[in-house]
């Protein structure tokens, strides 16, 4: 859609203005790059200065040396994988029961799902500590990931996806003597691909970037997601060190930010049309 | 009823119940295949979902603290406390505030840049990519980044409000300030969300009505508050509650900006929850923030199906 056909003043004020709320938004994240580079005295020094007179890589060094940051990275890597495996084991063939097959009960245990989307998370977070903390879970990879992997907006992404396809490409599939799980791996999951993309990339997203349940359910220096950690290193040991505290952000930061751009396209093909519907 | 017996004679689908109703494109299958297919999902859902929510509601009519063993039900007292005490009133006012200056603001900015960026002729997917990019940044480390810009000795905010010959601003220990802070780190976490909703919104209007009106001598500023306005508008309804609800869910950032301070100046009903909960241990109490706050979402998207009755065209 256009709204504007020349190309004149209007559009170049237009263009100078998207280009300087671009540098706006990203400021924050270079600011936080060229502190993470800068000597301590002159991150003290008055007056705002874009570049490090004399850059260094002390602060990242400070950073692995005197904190946990490997095994944030680690803890975060493993609970975002293991939660995405086991998301997509059990709501990519439930989402195509519910899409494919007809059954008793089937619309209303389908509203069941798509009711669970709306309690807030935090409406579940108070018994769901309870709980864990008594089976003694707490604290533990477990419980930061199997609160999750019941994903209600799995199931609900995927069906919508799976209802879109024609019944004849499952149908020949059928004929040749097929069964559903067959059918599943080797027809319906390879069309789906793209979607599955997209809500992996959501999904580690989300749990990469939570803060409230690990500072919750997580007591223990040791066992913290990046979030956490990197807040725990900021107050604690890092506390005032600000050089320090821009590099741990940048590490943290980055491997979202690399795999996001690197998806950026499959992402608003797919991910947010299917929201939007 | 004899003589309607006949009608049936000879059919094979006679006798419902007898025959599987389990069936993949009218072929016949097992319900084995259904059953192992969708019951993990509904176990896990149950257990972590349905079973909390329930459990909630019991916790928020007892006076339950942990490590007390003590826990009676005392009926509606915890919200009777809860809505004669300060901090209560407090944080729902601070959330209100932040949420609706948030999705006010976002929606605001989203929508003009959405407006300028449908012009663009190339670049579109790169501003896109770019606007985008502090919905996906982890919150609680650019909420760090937050706290040393708006830093009053050594942060970058001051410094150029200095170069401009201004005053230095403790932005973060005086109320007002923080909570401009806390909404500024909101919105730009949220309006490119909310611009990416916007441009998808636009795809959809047929071109053909926009040059149509522009034919028919239509400027730019009635095309836009006329033709476009009116059209995206079930969009900007999605827009808000979606800005609304991520902002009331806000946590991390006010926890590592200001933790809810000045005091309380910026405590919303998600802070206190945590720390009624999670820091006092008072479950009961903390339990019905959370059913409140559910209510609230409620209301919201009540709203917001009213409001999509109000404006669609059709």
């Amino acid at each position: 859609m256009k709204l504007k056909t020349r190309y004149g003043t209007a559009q170049r004020v237009s263009d100078l203005l998207i280009l300087s709320v671009a540098l706006v938004t990203v400021f924050p994240f270079y600011w936080m790059l060229v502190t993470s580079f800068k000597p301590a005295p002159e991150i003290f020094l008055p007056g705002v200065r874009l570049l490090p007179i004399q850059p260094v890589i002390e602060n990242y060094k400070e950073v692995f040396l005197n904190s946990l940051i490997l095994r944030y990275l680690w803890n975060g890597a493993v609970v975002v994988s293991l939660t995405l495996l086991f998301q997509l084991l059990l709501t990519i063939p439930a989402a195509f029961a519910f899409a494919r097959i007809r059954f008793p009960l089937r619309d209303k245990l389908f509203v069941l799902i798509i009711a669970a989307l709306v309690f807030p998370r935090f409406i579940a977070a108070i018994p769901n500590f309870l709980m864990l903390s008594a089976l003694r879970l707490n604290n533990t990879y477990f419980s930061l990931i199997f609160p999750f992997v019941g994903s209600a907006y799995g199931v609900f992404l995927f069906r919508q996806f799976f209802k879109s396809i024609p019944q004849s490409y499952f149908d020949a599939a059928f004929i040749d003597g097929c069964t559903i799980p067959q059918i599943l791996y080797h027809v319906a999951i390879p069309f789906a691909l793209p979607v599955i993309g997209s809500y992996s990339i959501i999904s580690v997203l989300t749990h990469w970037n939570d803060l409230f349940w690990p500072l919750v359910i997580i007591h223990t220096n040791k066992k913290l997601t990046p979030p956490a950690g990197v807040v725990h290193f900021a107050s604690g040991e890092g506390a005032n060190n600000y050089g320090a505290i821009m590099a741990a952000a940048v590490i943290i930061i980055l491997p979202l930010i690399v795999m996001y751009v690197a998806g950026r396209k499959k992402f608003f093909e797919n991910a947010l049309d299917l929201q939007l519907k | 009823m004899f003589f309607k017996v006949g009608n049936n004679v000879g059919k094979p689908s006679a006798g419902a119940g007898v025959r599987s109703r389990v069936q993949f494109g009218g072929a016949r299958i097992s319900p084995v295949v259904p059953f192992v297919s969708i019951t993990p999902v509904l176990l896990f859902i149950g257990i972590f979902i349905f079973l909390p929510v329930g459990y909630s509601f019991l916790l928020s009519i007892q006076d339950y603290r942990l490590g007390f063993s003590t826990s009676k039900f005392i009926g509606l007292d915890n919200y009777v406390e809860l809505f004669h005490s300060d901090k209560f009133g407090n944080a729902l006012k601070n959330s209100l505030i932040a949420s609706t200056a948030t999705s006010f603001f976002s929606a605001g900015i989203g929508l003009f840049l959405a407006l300028q960026l449908s012009s663009l002729r190339k670049g579109k997917l790169f501003y896109q990519t770019v606007f985008f990019i502090p919905v996906t940044a982890t919150m609680a480390a650019m909420a760090i980044v937050w706290r040393f810009i708006f830093h009053t000795e050594f942060g970058v905010m001051n410094a150029l409000l200095l170069q401009l010959g201004l005053g230095k601003v403790s932005w973060l220990q005086l109320d007002a300030t923080a909570m401009m802070a806390v909404i500024l780190l909101s919105v730009w976490s949220s309006f490119g969300y909310a611009l990416v909703l916007f441009l998808a919104g636009f795809a959809g209007i047929p071109r053909s009505i926009i040059e149509a009106a522009t034919i028919d001598g239509a400027g730019y500023a009635d095309r836009f508050w006329k033709i476009i306005l009116p059209l995206i508008s079930p969009t900007t309804i999605f827009v808000f509650v979606v800005m609304t609800v991520r902002a009331l869910e806000n946590f991390d950032a006010i926890r590592v900006l200001t933790d809810g301070g000045p005091a309380t100046a910026t405590q919303t009903l998600s802070h206190l929850l945590y720390q009624e909960g999670f820091l006092f241990f008072r479950t009961g109490f903390a339990s019905a923030i959370a059913i409140v706050f559910f209510l609230l979402s409620m209301a919201i998207s009540k709203i917001q199906l009213i409001a999509e009755r109000w404006v669609h065209y059709e």
